[in-house]
């Protein structure tokens, strides 16, 4: 069941991203909701998990966007990342997890920042790194209390009642 | 140790998304110049999510504009008076500018000279979702090919210039505003009748929006609050729509040419409903 949660959940996550994320932002910073989501679910299930959602929510927001590829690149690497940096670390902790989200977050920002640097746009760097920066910290407070809330989701036993096993988890 | 060994249990699994991984760099790489999309992808996912981002953005719209509708009636009757006297205004000069057409297509006949510029037809369309990163400023229309919108045709609200359709799709289509980093738009100075190019610049000045114009010729002089339209150079805008205003003006390192910050006619940040231009060409 928990690969149903998790639908259910990044589906309002993407909605909100496309929609009404942009008149929610402050000076360039908000929020990336469907980030924060993939973190938590690549931590509890496993980077492979994180980066099939990455890719599938990522491939829906480049479907809206018109510019297939980039979304989901970052959104796969994040889910990645921060899938690995928890098996490795064993993070049980708080701040292992919201740091290795912030750093997966600033890798998913590299992808546009490279691309504006090489295409010669013309880019204040010193704001749009602080507004990188800033964006990733933000994310990285949410974070935290939606990967409290889906742990506990995650332990009832409803949701953990698995659908099918793959890659050695239950999905 | 054991974080390498469980790696390499899952090795192909690795291997795999590696070469998704690299896939999509190579389809970002095509989709951003412009060789290659998949226009199956967007039509599919915009059949299933458009119909429901138009009900999220409509409704949001709705409760927005319900909170900040707090005009008093004193205030709108100031406005109604304001806007009848701009009103009988307008009509003088209307009515001055049709004795000048009559007089324009008086001299054109007798030169012989045949009208050529296209016909245009306008298709109002509305905002459905907006590109949330803040690198790209693009945003997509509840309305597509099946409406009549084709790619490049300018879009604009009542303010000014907004940018152009990127992307094509049945139901929607993706607009590129003239303030991300990759627009480019053939300006002219309205006073002066000089002539070059804006781009837009994220983030120059605290995310105001601003674009830069450059390449305008030497020894021109501008003064802020220059109305910059579009000279129609481009072949993409026609000659006329107003991009901004002069905010400042400076000179580049290399002492040469003159550059001006703009500040853009259209507020990019409350964009709900535009006009698409849909260039047809008279028979």
């Amino acid at each position: 069941m928990r690969v149903v949660v998790d639908v259910l959940l990044l589906l309002p996550a993407l909605l909100y991203q496309n929609t009404l994320a942009a008149h929610f932002q402050v000076r360039g910073v908000g929020l990336d909701l469907i980030a924060a989501l993939l973190a938590t679910m690549s931590l509890v299930q496993g980077w492979l998990y994180g980066a099939v959602g990455g890719l599938v929510c990522g491939l829906i927001m480049d479907g809206v966007f018109g510019l297939t590829g980039y979304h989901a690149l970052g959104y796969m690497m994040l889910g990645m990342v921060v899938g690995l940096a928890g098996e490795k670390f064993r993070l049980d902790n708080w701040i292992g997890p919201a740091l290795a989200l912030f750093v997966a977050y600033l890798l998913k920002e590299m992808i546009p920042i490279v691309y504006l640097y090489f295409a010669s746009a013309q880019v204040g760097w010193a704001y749009a790194l602080l507004k990188t920066v800033l964006s990733g910290a933000l994310c990285a407070a949410v974070f935290l209390p939606v990967h409290w809330a889906m742990r506990r989701i995650h332990r009832w036993d409803v949701v953990s009642a698995p659908i099918f096993h793959f890659h050695g988890r239950k999905w | 140790m054991r974080f390498s060994q469980g790696l390499m249990r899952h090795k192909i699994a690795l291997i795999v998304c590696g070469a998704v991984l690299c896939l999509l760099v190579a389809l970002f790489g095509l989709s951003v110049t412009g060789i290659y999309k998949i226009p199956l992808l967007e039509n599919a996912v915009g059949a299933v999510v458009t119909p429901i981002q138009n009900f999220v953005t409509d409704t949001y719209t709705s409760v927005r504009s319900g909170i900040e509708k707090r005009s008093t009636i004193a205030e709108l009757n100031e406005e109604i008076a304001a806007l009848t006297e701009r009103n009988r205004q307008l009509e003088a000069t209307v009515s001055q500018m049709s004795e000048l057409q009559r007089e324009n297509e008086r001299l054109l006949g007798l030169l012989g000279v045949t009208e050529t510029s296209p016909e245009v037809r306008y298709i109002a369309a509305s905002v459905s979702a907006k590109e949330p990163g803040g690198w790209f400023s693009t945003f997509t229309l509840d309305k597509g090919a099946r409406d009549g919108v084709k790619k490049n045709d300018p879009v604009l609200n009542d303010s000014g210039l907004i940018g152009r359709v990127m992307e094509v799709s049945d139901r929607n289509s993706v607009v590129i505003t003239i303030i991300d980093s990759r627009s480019a738009v053939a300006g002219m100075v309205e006073r002066t009748r000089d002539n070059g190019i804006c781009h837009g610049s994220l983030y120059v000045n605290d995310n105001d929006e601003m674009m830069r114009m450059n390449y305008l010729p030497s020894g021109t002089e501008l003064n802020t609050g220059d109305r910059v339209i579009t000279s129609g150079l481009d072949n993409i805008y026609p000659k006329g729509l107003l991009i901004g205003t002069v905010r400042s003006i400076s000179r580049d390192t290399g002492g040469e040419d003159h550059y001006v910050l703009l500040t853009t006619a259209a507020d990019f940040a409350h964009i709900e409903d535009v006009l698409i231009m849909s260039m047809q060409e008279g028979e």
